[in-house]
This record gives structure tokens, C-alpha cells and sequence, in this order.
């Protein structure tokens, strides 16, 4: 598929999108319905589409001396980077017990990118304050004992979870009575 | 089983009565056809070969009791700390899947290595098929599942007649938890080197040299680049004069003063700026001014642009 003028324009409308939520991280903005809606569930299929029409620019600009490919491989990971942390974000919400644990993702590594308009720079700062703040050296699903103690702390908090176990445990004691 | 021990041991008996007895039985200096005339030699054979045949009846039935029962599986861990671990993975929230999912995603888009699938029991897999109640479906498995990297287990069983109450009754405890992402690793294969690579324009392919001057481009400190460019005069494309050469290629050497040599370049004329190679190694230094504080931090001193102007000036 060529790069169309289409794919030009979802760029800039999806880049918009992905900023604006930078801009409301690590406030309750993003959060509260009001300002902004958030589903972690929406914008993880937004990220699907947006990647696909990404792909499309990259592989024009290569052949094309006038574009710099670097940029917009960069807006591709920005987008990833900034979901992930508002996904972190509502994480963290719903489970308190998570903002006592660091962020899997280095807050030095935005450096890669390679930034040109005010937006997606101020973008990149946001994340970078965002992980700043959560730049602890127990990473949960980086390394394995965070994970796990972290796996245990929010089992704990859960209902359901409590029952499954305790109804296997009781027929379990079908088997061995003690 | 015990009553058939019991009774192994006195069929056990009465066959060496009955050896004794034959043995005893048999004359001591036999003539031809003297033995089969002899009537107690006769019955201790019928009892030794009777005493015999219980004997071995009797292995045959102990034998078929000393089957082992089949193996009793858990589907949980027994202590409730590992058990509320393994239900974090099966029952895993949506918003920790979704994290999981842009994680990996994330971190993915900073590595160019595939990353290799890992094998591993999946954990989903053990429970589903021995968990012992019926009820709530089981989380769909996102990126990242727990899995443990030990193999099946092999239960150990000692002999049936050493059997204890708990014996063939195995709960998965021992099976060690250790994450691992089931799409690969991208945490594991992460080099800075790598992430360099991918966030650095390549140089048209269309200007002479270029191949060779690709190797400039990148921010990876170091300390010879430069000299590598005295070294190699041969790289060095018909368009740069050989002091060009050893500018372009020490602009991007050491990330902290990029811009003092960018400023270098400018007022003593060092690059051809006409030409697009040494447009995209500046383009690149830009990008990546002042490597800590970013670019538009015009507040810092040390800002990469601030100082660059001020020089201009």
C-alpha cells in the first residue's frame, strides 16, 4: 500500500490523540471521566491501527530522500510508550499495591528517540517524568521476584481468588484428610 | 496383602519341609528301579511339587495387589503464599494483561533481535486439566504467563509396601515459578548499542561512500573514531577533504559535546554542508542534543541549543 494521503492524516489525528494523553498523565484527569474517557482496552486497538499506518509511512520514507525515517519510527514507539503508561497508570488505580513497585520500562531509554515538533517532545517528557517517578529497582515483570511478590500482594486483595483456592484446597482434602 | 505375606511365609515352610524330606527320601545308593519302588520317596515328591505350585500362587496374587494406585495431581500448590502466586497468572486481571501486553510491545520497539519464543510448561495447562472444582473460566493467557521452566515433574514413588497416607498425592509446590514471557524476551536480548542503531537514519544509499561513513552516524561514544578516520583514509569518499573526513566522523563521538563540535564544524568550516550525508549526521545530532536534558529544556544552562545559539552569536 502506498502512502496515501489518508495514511498522512491518520497519522497527525492518532499522534493528536496520543499526546493529548500524555499530556493528562500521572494526573487524575486522565482518569476521572470527565476531561478524558480513558479505555486501556480502546486504545491498545487504536495502537494496532496507528502501527499499521506507521508501517506504511516508514516503508515510503525510506525510498524517499526528503523524509527522515527516524522520526516517524520514533512516533510509533512514542504512541506504544505513552499507552503503556497510562495502562500503568489505571493499573496502579485499581491496585494501590502497585505504586509501592517501579515501572518495567527505563526512564533514560525515551532518549532513543529522535523527536522533531513541540508535541511529540513535550510527549516524550511526560513519559519520562512519568517513569521518572516509578524508576525503582523492583521492576514487576522485568525481574522475576518483584513479579512474583507482586502476584502474591494483589492475589491477595482479590476475592475471587481467595475462594478458588479455598475450594481446592477442600477437595483436595478429599485426598488427604488432615 | 498381609494375610497373603503371612501365608507366603508358611508356603515358604512347607516347601523346605517338603525339600527336606525328599531329600531325605531319596536312597542313598539308588539301583535301577529301586526309586520308583520306593513309596516315601514318592510322597515327599508329591508334596514338594504341591508346596511348590502354592508357592508360586501365592507370588502371582501378592504381586497383582502390589499394583500402584495412579497418581493424585493438585491443581494448586498446597501452601496458600505459592498457591495465591499461580492464581495471579491464571486469574489475571485485565488491567494487568493490558500492562503486559504494552510492555512487551514497548520494549519490543527497542530491539531489532527477534526474540526467541520460550519453551516452558504453561501453567494454564496444569491447572485445566487437574483442578478439581468446575466452576470460573480461566484468563485468557496474555504475553506474559507464568510458566515454570523445570519440565513435567516426575513424581518419585518408593515401593508399595513403603506407602504413607500422603504418598502418590502430589501438590505442584515444588514446581519452581519462574515468569517467562511465552512471545520472547525482550527484556533479556536489550542492548543500548542495538536501540542506537534503530533510532539513526541511514545515509542515501545514492552518494558516493556512503556505506562506508554509516558507521559515524550512530551516538555510540567513542574515544578513537576520529583517528579511526586518519586511520582509514581509503573510506573517504572523493567529496571530503581528509580534515571533512575526521570532522564528520568525530561529531557523534562523545554525546556530551556534540554541540561544541557541531559548533566547531560551523565556525571553522569543516563539513560540506552541501551535501545530504552531512545533512543527516547534523539533522541526527540534533535529535539527540544534550542527552540528558532533552532539547526544549531551555530552562538548563547547558541546554544543547542554548549554547549552540550563544556560539553563533
Amino acid at each position: 500500500m502506498a502512502a496515501n494521503k489518508i495514511c498522512w492524516l491518520q497519522m497527525k489525528r492518532h499522534n493528536d490523540h496520543f499526546w493529548s494523553i500524555a499530556d493528562h498523565l500521572d494526573k487524575d484527569s486522565l482518569l476521572d471521566g470527565l476531561s478524558f474517557s480513558l479505555k486501556i482496552a480502546d486504545e491498545i486497538e487504536r495502537i494496532g491501527e496507528f502501527n499499521k499506518v506507521m508501517d506504511v509511512i516508514i516503508e515510503a520514507s525510506m525510498n524517499n530522500k526528503m523524509m527522515t525515517t527516524v522520526v516517524f519510527k520514533s512516533y510509533k514507539t512514542l504512541a506504544t510508550w505513552i499507552v503503556y503508561c497510562a495502562s500503568h497508570q489505571t493499573a496502579e488505580v485499581c491496585f494501590p499495591v502497585l505504586k509501592k513497585y517501579g515501572a518495567a520500562l527505563r526512564p533514560e531509554d525515551t532518549s532513543f528517540l529522535a523527536l522533531q515538533d513541540l508535541g511529540a517532545i513535550a510527549a516524550a517528557h511526560s513519559v519520562r517524568k512519568f517513569l521518572k517517578q516509578r524508576d525503582f529497582s523492583q521492576r514487576p515483570f522485568r525481574d522475576s521476584d518483584s513479579t512474583l511478590s507482586l502476584a502474591l500482594e494483589v492475589a491477595n486483595s482479590i476475592l475471587s481468588m481467595m475462594e478458588t483456592f479455598g475450594e481446592e484446597s477442600e477437595l483436595a482434602n478429599r485426598f488427604w484428610p488432615s | 496383602l498381609a494375610k497373603l505375606d503371612t501365608e507366603l511365609v508358611n508356603a515358604k515352610r512347607e516347601l523346605s519341609t517338603a525339600n527336606e524330606e525328599y531329600e531325605g527320601a531319596r536312597p542313598d545308593h539308588c539301583y535301577f528301579g529301586s526309586i520308583e519302588r520306593n513309596p516315601e520317596y514318592f510322597a515327599a515328591q508329591r508334596n514338594k511339587t504341591s508346596a511348590e505350585s502354592k508357592v508360586s500362587r501365592l507370588r502371582k496374587s501378592i504381586h497383582a495387589l502390589e499394583v500402584q494406585p495412579p497418581n493424585v495431581e493438585m491443581g494448586l500448590p498446597k501452601s496458600k503464599e505459592i498457591a495465591f502466586q499461580w492464581l495471579f497468572f491464571l486469574f489475571m486481571p485485565p488491567e494487568f494483561q493490558q500492562l503486559c501486553t504494552m510492555m512487551h510491545g514497548s520494549q519490543k520497539l527497542l530491539t531489532n533481535k527477534t526474540v526467541a519464543e520460550t519453551s516452558s510448561m504453561s501453567l494454564h495447562a496444569w491447572f485445566k486439566s487437574r483442578k478439581k472444582s468446575t466452576s470460573k473460566p480461566l484468563s485468557i493467557q496474555p504475553a506474559k504467563i507464568l510458566c515454570t521452566r523445570s519440565s513435567e515433574p516426575r513424581i518419585g514413588r518408593p515401593g508399595i509396601r513403603s506407602y504413607v497416607r500422603e504418598t502418590g498425592i502430589f501438590f505442584p509446590d515444588s514446581l519452581l515459578l519462574d515468569p517467562v514471557w511465552r512471545d520472547g524476551d525482550p527484556f533479556a536480548c536489550f542492548l543500548d548499542h542495538d536501540s542506537t542503531q534503530i533510532f539513526t537514519e541511514l545515509l542515501p544509499s545514492h552518494i558516493e561512500g556512503s556505506a562506508a561513513l554509516q558507521k559515524f552516524i550512530p551516538m555510540l561514544p567513542s574515544g578513537t573514531r576520529e583517528k579511526e578516520a586518519v586511520a582509514f583514509q581509503t573510506d573517504r569518499p572523493d567529496w571530503m577533504s581528509s580534515d571533512n573526513f575526521s570532522a564528520f566522523a568525530g561529531l557523534r563521538a562523545h554525546p556530551h559535546t556534540q554541540f561544541r563540535s557541531f559548533v566547531d564544524a560551523i565556525s571553522l568550516d569543516r563539513l560540506p554542508f552541501d551535501n545530504p550525508c552531512v545533512h543527516v549526521l547534523i539533522k541526527q545530532a540534533m535529535f539527540h542534543f544534550g542527552h540528558e536534558s532533552w532539547k526544549t529544556d531551555t530552562t538548563s544552562k547547558w541546554n544543547g541549543l542554548n549554547v549552540l545559539f550563544h556560539e553563533l552569536q
